[in-house]
């Protein structure tokens, strides 16, 4: 695995860790103090990976509004709710068996629809291109371009990964050994001109499949995934683009292979995709687009929940004052 | 952007043969660096508050240890760590021992993201506002769990009224800044300091070297000094300084939040209230003054600037021969010679102020740092000069006096940024 | 090797929050104390934003829209929050304590 993906595992495992740990800590903590700044450790553990997730605008938002503001006054709350001289609050759960296989069996339906349905992940692929051969799923991981954060001349996260779910029609006769990615040169905005289209698409050509493959030859493949138990025979290609500028780009995938022919001996043969809409792509960070989409066709959701939220305001400041008992 | 410069030091990415362990030892390096800064920068400034204290109010203040008591800091440093680390029975001790480094991960985490090198800080984000006003919500948080788990019914209320004070303000400063994010357009804070090298005030002349006049509170004279000011109150607030400590008032609440923790624990929350100090100074210095910016586009024009003071100095004094008119005086006069500076001492050429080597790093670092330091001065010029304002009337303050001139400001800044687009339009297209 | 997050990354994400939310479910079912169940909303209302924000920016699926609507969702939060806990200090000053087994008043 490259080094970025090392640290990407790394980090996810360690804020998923974080975040169940302070949700389990919220949901069963006797201190409710003590489950408050659990509270605070997920909160923050979700930011983190809203940032992972490269949308680095909703993570400070998230820090921003429910760290500043929910959390506080969570916490004050719990301080006007109690007598305040105790440092051990207790807070009394029924913990009965009931309400934990519920939440069992809802956690267990979640997981089941998750891991085992196909038709969403198959609807979420970014493209599939068919030939009469193959079919190949063309996903993309980290698309948005980094989240801009560098360490002193270091870029932590600066690549973008493309992945070819190759599902091969089962068929003996055909082998892969080889999947192309060729992404077009980036349509920038301040960038022009029609020539940059032509020579670094022959820069940009990369040939990983033997690399990616694990030490497995295509030839012995066998279901890929344990996640993807649907029909067919599928490999993975996975590719590492490093440090793509900003931009839109165009991917086309071209398979190399082998095929037997009518008398039965190998031949080497090319399988090409037709033209289909295969656009990505890569922005720095999620803020411009959310203003873009708050601006264009959020814009009336955007005035309402403003009006929304001053009418919580009065009536919160209305419902907490104090009340001036009568005579 | 890297600075050509400190691409010369990427040869810590070449350390080992594995990337991540480069980029580690990378980050490592630089929160060291920047923690020691933290560090020896808060000592230094007990001592400089105590000096300053002292000359105001007429007297030497610490003296005797090293050259004019500049050893005091350090001896103060050293007796917290040694002393005796007291937890009180009544306490909540996870909680207790955990909250004075939620408060300083609060300040630390803003250090990271601030502007010291043109083009260059340790960390630098696309949103960089966002991430600063973000995590010093952390500061709250832990000054309500460190007011709680002290189990005393002071430091609560102490707590309580200090997160009050700071989430109350972070409104009219959000306002401010939103005004000046209207003007530049980005929330990265190297674009934002980039942006004020042009233009003179209201958006003349946008491709003019300004120096001082380019300035983010030159911008639109009334409206950006207005909002200067806002932030700068507001920032006193976020920090619990004085006019706005009445969480730390003795004669109120003994030492509020902090009044149970002594030694080294204390010592947390003492220098992460000068971190924060130096993190709202920066957010001010790059949004209203420019940044690593210098006052002046060009070396010719240090001298204009230099004379004008001079002469500006001399004037003023020689009109009524008070020191208070000398300082008015060199102000008029170092903003008249800037100007004259912008007409007629542009730079030579663009790489003089905006190359990439060493000279404009350690430049733009200096003035980063001058105009940072300036306004901690100011801080605690304030803090031995003004009364402490009582709970009520502080949270007046805010919401009926800056909340609402916040708003007006913003509103008018917005008119001001439309009419610019206007201007462009009639101009046929003038950036 | 589809078990890393780096080769799955929706998947992981989605389960994280399946997770979060049947956290923030149990608690609802079994605090006693109105701020916590309080907790719990906000548990859920966080598993929902982090399935939003991973289904648009992992997939292709519809654009921009799952990133908007977590910011809607995090502001709507807010105000309920605020709201919520306005209530629950007045249930406080009227029945002095925020059990909610005890604030049975409109039974029967």
């Amino acid at each position: 695995m490259a080094a970025s993906d090392f640290i990407l595992n790394v980090v996810f495992y360690a804020l998923a860790a974080a975040a169940v740990g302070g949700a389990v800590a919220v949901a069963t903590s006797r201190n409710i103090v003590r489950s408050a700044f659990a509270l605070l450790a997920v909160l923050f553990a979700v930011a983190a990976l809203y940032a992972v997730m490269k949308a680095d605008f909703i993570a400070a938002a998230q820090v921003l509004i429910y760290v500043g503001g929910i959390l506080v006054l969570i916490i004050f709350a719990v301080m006007l709710t109690h007598r305040i001289t105790d440092v051990k609050l207790s807070n009394d759960s029924t913990p009965g068996p009931a309400a934990f296989c519920a939440c069992l069996c809802l956690l267990f339906s979640l997981v089941v629809v998750i891991l085992f349905t196909a038709k969403w992940r198959r609807d979420s692929d970014v493209a599939t291109l068919n030939n009469k051969v193959f079919e190949v799923a063309l996903r993309q991981y980290q698309s948005d371009g980094s989240t801009g954060i560098q360490f002193g001349g270091t870029a932590l996260e600066d690549s973008v990964v493309v992945s070819a779910d190759v599902l091969v029609v089962p068929d003996a006769s055909r082998s892969v050994d080889q999947v192309v990615f060729t992404v077009s040169a980036p349509e920038t905005r301040d960038a022009g001109g029609k020539d940059q289209k032509e020579t670094p698409e022959k820069e940009k050509e990369k040939e990983p499949a033997a690399k990616d493959l694990d030490d497995v030859s295509a030839k012995d493949v066998q279901v890929q995934s344990t996640f993807l138990p649907y029909a067919g025979r599928t490999q993975t290609y996975r590719h590492t683009f490093e440090k793509l500028p900003v931009g839109d780009y165009h991917w086309r995938v071209k398979l190399v292979g082998h095929e037997k022919d009518v008398k039965g001996e190998l031949q080497s043969a090319e399988w090409t995709f037709p033209a289909a809409k295969t656009d990505f792509s890569v922005r720095k960070g999620v803020t411009e687009p959310i203003a873009l989409a708050l601006a264009g066709p959020y814009l009336f959701a955007f005035e309402v929940v403003s009006v929304l939220l001053l009418a919580a305001l009065v009536g919160a400041a209305f419902l907490a004052r104090k009340e001036v008992k009568g005579v | 952007m890297t600075p050509t410069v400190l691409a010369a030091a990427s040869w810590t990415l070449d350390l080992t043969g594995i990337p991540v362990l480069d980029a580690f030892i990378c980050i490592f390096v630089v929160c060291f660096i920047l923690i020691n800064f933290i560090a020896v920068y808060a000592g230094v400034s007990t001592y400089a508050e105590r000096k300053i204290a002292g000359h105001m109010q007429a007297r030497v203040g610490p003296y005797r240890i090293w050259w004019h008591g500049f050893g005091v800091w350090i001896a103060d440093a050293l007796k917290l760590m040694i002393k005796e680390d007291i937890i009180a029975k009544n306490t909540d001790h996870l909680l207790f021992k955990l909250s004075p480094y939620v408060v300083f991960a609060g300040s630390f985490a803003c250090w990271v993201a601030l502007p010291f090198l043109p083009h260059w800080s340790p960390a630098s984000f696309n949103i960089g506002i966002l991430y600063l006003l973000a995590v010093s919500s952390a500061v709250v948080i832990g000054i309500l769990m460190a007011g709680w788990s002290s189990g005393s019914k002071w430091a609560l209320f102490g707590a309580m009224r200090s997160a009050a004070q700071i989430v109350s303000y972070e409104v009219p400063i959000g306002i401010t800044l939103l005004g000046m994010l209207l003007i530049y357009g980005t929330l990265d804070m190297h674009a934002i300091s980039d942006a004020q090298s042009k233009g003179l005030p209201f958006g003349f002349m946008d491709d003019k070297y300004g120096g001082l006049w380019s300035w983010g509170i030159n911008r639109y004279p009334p409206f950006t000094v207005i909002a200067f000011i806002i932030y700068y109150i507001g920032a006193l607030a976020e920090t619990n300084r004085t006019p706005f400590d009445i969480p730390e008032a003795e004669s109120e609440l003994v030492a509020g939040y902090h009044t149970e923790y002594s030694g080294m624990r204390f010592s947390f929350f003492f220098l992460s209230e000068y971190a924060n100090m130096f993190v709202v100074s920066a957010i001010a210095t790059t949004f209203f003054l420019g940044g690593w910016q210098p006052p002046v586009p060009s070396a010719t024009g240090t001298l204009y600037l230099v004379v004008g003071t001079l002469v500006g100095a001399a004037v003023g004094y020689g009109i009524a021969k008070r020191g208070f008119d000398a300082f008015v005086g060199a102000m008029l006069g170092s903003g008249f010679a800037a100007l004259v500076a912008v007409f007629i001492a542009q730079p030579a050429a663009d790489a003089a102020f905006t190359g990439t080597g060493l000279a404009q790093l350690v430049g733009g670092g200096f003035w980063f740092f001058s105009k940072c330091f300036t306004l901690i001065f100011v801080m605690i010029w304030l803090r031995w000069t003004l009364p402490r304002y009582r709970v009520d009337q502080l949270m007046d303050l805010c919401w009926k006096k800056l909340t609402p001139l916040a708003l007006i400001n913003l509103v008018a800044i917005g008119i001001l940024e439309t009419r610019q687009e206007w201007m462009r339009w009639f101009t046929g297209g003038h950036p | 090797m589809s078990h890393v997050f780096s080769r799955n990354p929706l998947e992981h994400m989605l389960l994280l929050s399946a997770v979060i939310f049947c956290a923030g479910v149990y608690t609802i079912l079994t605090r006693k104390n109105a701020v916590s169940i309080l907790m719990g909303v906000e548990l859920v209302l966080n598993a929902a934003n982090l399935n939003f924000v991973a289904f648009s920016q992992y997939t292709r699926i519809g654009g921009m829209h799952g990133n908007v609507f977590t910011i809607f969702v995090i502001l709507l939060a807010a105000a309920e929050a605020a709201v919520a806990l306005a209530i629950i200090i007045g249930i406080y000053q009227n029945f002095g304590g925020v059990d909610v087994d005890q604030a049975d008043n409109m039974k029967e």
